[in-house]
């Protein structure tokens, strides 16, 4: 038993490194100066990085792509929360059809969802398309699975029906009960699914390119542009957006905890034991029901 | 309202005699008539969206498929381009064949690394998890991207594979059908990882000491109980992944562009180019598509649900 | 002729004595018990019999066999698991079949179809694990073990998990099925009455070590020391010097005596015909009644100590709280510990 660990070292170990490399080579390539026939860089240099960072263009697709995340997970957040609430504590008969609704766009690729979003909102009686506003109700309902399935888990976990019952027994009404006793504990599970959608929005480029294109460019449809011309440029854009994703989750986690009272815990395992119900958040809506 | 049977107020929980209980009842039932439309007012927001975004496309999708590409005529024509057209049904197939060639070379990859990870200690594992999470998430152009970087005509490793003198490898042209398969088999692998690793949790070690104390190896356990036990887990992943190729798009035009014959590029070039423009076909081929992801889902469900019956 | 030998088996865990130094002998065909509380090492000795765990000292031998080094499946032995362990994703039948298909035998389907009557599950062979009940997958649990043959079975805590009657039928249902096989087995349990119902011998654990072995009436009527006094029955276990106040005699010697329950006697405070040759007396009053269905249990408090006295539940002839009484301890049944 014991020689065989070295085996599964082994396996482990070329597994990381298999997945580590390209986000290393992508880094590289941010920094490299000439690069054209060796196999690492012959020098280094920031100037993809100056260059991206003085280019007006970048920063309006930044800001275009910030703007849809946080009015879309903001919409999100305001709509889901009392939707699933309401129906798990009042309409519980409708909560399958919740449910159905709210996996259906795992099963949809953007590109089949484009399709129809184009068809009726292209010579309708609305016509968003080509507008940000197509985008942020294709985003809705692409991070619904994700917002869905973190509010209803958190739900589950404080055992907000209970929690409901006890408040009410004790002279509450239900929104009440809501605001002051479900609210603030499920807090760290919406944020979960926040920062996991804000994630995968930056990551978003189907709905983007095909819905809107060039009239609304997002980060990742001026990624595309600069694909073809400048590889250095398109690192540099990569790694950046990255260490924004991870800027952003640090700082969130970051303020939450520290507004939790003092535990235990050390900034190391509070990101893991987040990442780790993001890890089980995205299983279980990909393995559907779970409890 | 005429009122029948005895009411009692609500307040004070005393009997109401019946020539009241008429203007009582009456208040009551308003209340909560009230109260229930305001809350289905709450959650008029979500079904709206639900049907402007979600549904009502899809069913747009559904129509326009039946219609002729002058877009008055209902008919079935587009399907019969679709299956009479030797284009578009390589396109099928090239989509079919790098989803499931990527799928199952994932899911084995997937099946042994996921078994090292449990061999660690529970503080490793979760890193190890963490990784996967992250790269999971490394899609699309960028993913696409960093291949070009390392196996591109001037890549890192195509380099590398020259300098070694391992030609078969340095020829390797990354833009072809061989490479899809090889950028897919990337994002897949952690996503497949983290559906198979909970159900190493199911293998109960006892099982594994009962089949040794009754003449079993290591290699019959796994044979003959740990392997029929994970299948169903395996299967749905399987199908996940699949499904998940098949309606990727970012990855593919990052790499090999948007005239390339996969199902997913046509679709896009059908609705949104301006050369080839055939919303109507294209959303026949969006049909198809979807078809084929709900029946992968439906599968995985199914497969679920026979892991939760077996394993109590 | 001993059929099974432990010999100084020793084993340590993170610093821990687990197994201390122990030894024992086992006849063919002989039902042992291991009893203890949890974290006596019962367990881990079975596990090591079954070649789950390494010992780090000492020796095992089967049928004259040393199997100290051999490992699980080449040992001839059979294990039930106290969560039944059945593999879920065959049915009654293969489940039985599994070992075996390993062996390559021949006849299987006959030999488990025997074992399938033997145990009482005509009719389920076709049934899946989570199909049957905790009673029903225990006795597949134990086909399966049994349709090998093997040298020694081995059972850990195989009825823990199932309810009190279910319980006591399977004890029962085992008893025969052993006796019938003819099978050496050694059973592991926290539960006393458990191990005296069913055992031809009981070996007490505590600490890594066996402290007493014998008869289950051995072990209840002489228990060698205090632990062992304490661990079974209800024993009134007191300090010497106690005891010697309340019946007042001085020449008594030892460390400590334990009386079982049911042989005190208690009489009404007022009676004089007391046999004070057989019996001490000790005065006392009732401190507290409970029944336990079909025994009624006193705590009488003396001057100096609390005694358990235990009557059979008989009609009319109760004694009430507060009542005063005389405890009468037979002399013979004190049995002295030295520790």
């Amino acid at each position: 038993m014991k020689s065989s660990l070295v085996f599964h070292k082994v396996i482990v170990g070329l597994l990381v490194i298999y997945l580590l490399i390209p986000l290393v080579g992508t880094f590289l390539f941010s920094m490299a100066g000439k690069w054209d026939h060796t196999i690492l860089p012959e020098s280094y240099t920031l100037k993809w990085y100056i260059e991206l960072f003085q280019d007006e263009r970048f920063y309006l697709a930044l800001q275009h792509t910030l703007f849809l995340i946080v009015v879309t997970v903001g919409l999100s957040v305001v709509i889901m929360l009392p939707t699933i609430f309401i129906i798990t504590v009042y309409f519980g008969k409708w909560e399958k059809w919740l449910q159905a609704a709210a996996m259906l766009p795992y099963g949809i690729p953007p590109i089949v969802g484009a399709v129809g979003l184009i068809k009726v909102y292209s010579d309708g009686p609305i016509q968003i398309a080509g507008t940000p506003w197509i985008l942020v109700g294709a985003y809705f309902i692409t991070i619904l699975p994700f917002m869905y399935q973190g509010i209803r888990n958190s739900l589950r976990t404080v055992n907000a029906v209970q929690l409901v019952d006890a408040a009410e027994l004790l002279g509450a009404t239900k929104f009440q009960a809501f605001r002051t006793v479900v609210f603030p504990n499920i807090i760290s599970g919406i944020l979960v699914s926040t920062l996991l959608s804000v994630a995968l929005l930056f990551s978003e480029f189907a709905f983007a390119n095909l819905l809107v294109g060039g009239r609304f460019e997002t980060i990742q449809i001026y990624l595309a542009d600069k694909l073809n011309s400048s590889g250095h440029l398109t690192s540099a854009i990569v790694i950046t957006y990255y260490s924004i994703i991870l800027l952003l989750t640090g700082t969130v986690l970051k303020l939450t905890f520290r507004k939790e009272k003092a535990s235990v815990f050390s900034n190391k395992k509070r990101s893991l034991s987040f990442l780790k119900k993001s890890y089980r958040q995205k299983n279980t809506a990909l393995e559907g029901e779970n409890s | 309202m005429k009122v029948t049977g005895n009411w009692c107020n609500v307040r004070t929980m005393k009997p109401i005699p019946p020539l009241l209980a008429n203007i009582e009842e009456r208040e009551v039932l308003r209340k909560l008539k009230k109260q229930k439309f305001y809350l289905l007012a709450l959650l008029l927001p979500f079904i709206l969206f639900v049907i402007g975004f979600e549904i009502g496309p899809l069913v747009a999708m559904l129509k326009d498929s039946f219609y002729a590409s002058d877009g008055i005529q209902v008919t079935i024509q587009q399907y019969l381009t679709i299956f009479k057209s030797k284009f578009y049904l390589q396109a099928i197939q090239n989509s079919l064949v790098i989803s499931l060639i990527s799928a199952v070379i994932s899911v084995i990859i997937a099946v042994i690394a996921a078994y090292s990870f449990t061999k660690f200690s529970q503080k490793i594992q979760n890193r190890l998890l963490m990784i996967a999470n992250m790269t999971s998430n490394f899609e699309g152009i960028p993913l696409s991207f960093s291949y070009i970087i390392l196996l591109g005509n001037n890549g890192l490793f195509t380099l590398l594979f020259s300098k070694l003198g391992l030609d078969v490898f340095a020829d390797f042209n990354l833009y072809s059908w061989t490479g899809l398969i090889l950028v897919y088999i990337y994002f897949q692998i952690p996503l497949a990882v983290m559906l198979i690793y909970p159900s190493y949790q199911g293998i109960k070690k006892q099982w594994k000491e009962a089949s040794s104390l009754l003449g079993g190896t290591t290699l019959s356990f796994w044979r003959h109980i740990g392997i029929p036990v994970l299948l169903p887990s395996i299967a749905g992943t399987f199908s996940i992944l699949f499904a998940n190729a098949m309606g990727a798009y970012a990855t593919a035009y990052a790499l090999v562009g948007s005239n390339y014959n996969l199902l997913s590029l046509q679709i896009a070039s059908l609705v949104s180019s301006d050369v080839t423009l055939n919303p109507q076909l294209g959303s026949a081929m969006g049909v198809l598509l979807a078809a084929t992801m709900i029946g992968a889902m439906w599968f995985n469900e199914r497969m679920m649900r026979r892991i939760r019956r077996d394993l109590r | 002729m001993s059929y099974v030998t432990i010999d100084q088996v020793t084993k340590g865990y993170n610093h821990q004595v687990v197994l201390e130094n122990i030894s024992l002998t086992l006849k063919k065909g002989e039902f042992a018990t291991l009893l203890g509380q949890s974290g006596c090492g019962k367990s881990t000795l079975l596990r090591s019999i079954a070649g789950l765990e390494d010992v780090d000292k000492g020796s095992i031998f089967i049928d004259g066999k040393d199997i100290t080094q051999l490992s699980p499946r080449n040992r001839e032995v059979g294990m039930v698991f106290q969560s039944y362990a059945l593999f879920p994703n065959m049915n009654v039948f293969e489940n039985i079949a599994y070992g075996l298909k390993m062996k390559k035998a021949k006849n299987i389907k006959s030999r488990v179809t025997n074992m399938i009557e033997l145990v009482d599950l005509i009719g389920k062979e076709q049934s899946y694990p989570h199909q049957l009940s905790g009673g029903q997958q225990q006795r597949v649990a134990l086909a399966r073990a049994l349709v090998m043959e093997p040298k020694v079975l081995l059972l850990d805590e195989p009825l823990s998990a199932l309810d009190a009657k279910i319980r006591k039928n399977l004890q029962k249902e085992l008893k025969r099925i052993q006796k019938e096989l003819d099978i050496t087995t050694i059973f592991v349990t926290h539960d006393q009455e458990e191990a005296m119902t069913m055992s031809d011998r009981i070996f007490v654990m505590n600490k890594g070590k066996i402290v007493q072995s014998g008869s289950p009436t051995e072990i209840y009527t002489l228990p060698a020391n205090t632990f062992v006094a304490k661990f079974i029955g209800n024993y009134n276990v007191l300090n010497m010097d106690v005891f010697r106040k309340l019946v007042q005699r001085t020449e008594l010697d030892g460390n400590e005596v334990a009386i079982r329950p049911e042989v005190l006697q208690l009489v009404s405070a007022g009676e004089d015909h007391l046999d004070l040759q057989a019996n001490w007396g000790i005065k006392g009053f009732i401190k507290d009644v409970s029944m336990t269905g079909n025994v009624l249990r006193y705590e009488v408090e003396t001057e100096a100590s609390a005694f358990i006295v235990d009557d059979l539940h008989h009609q009319g002839k109760m004694f009430e709280q507060g009542a005063q009484v005389h405890i009468l301890v037979p002399k013979k049944e004190c049995i002295i510990l030295a520790n």
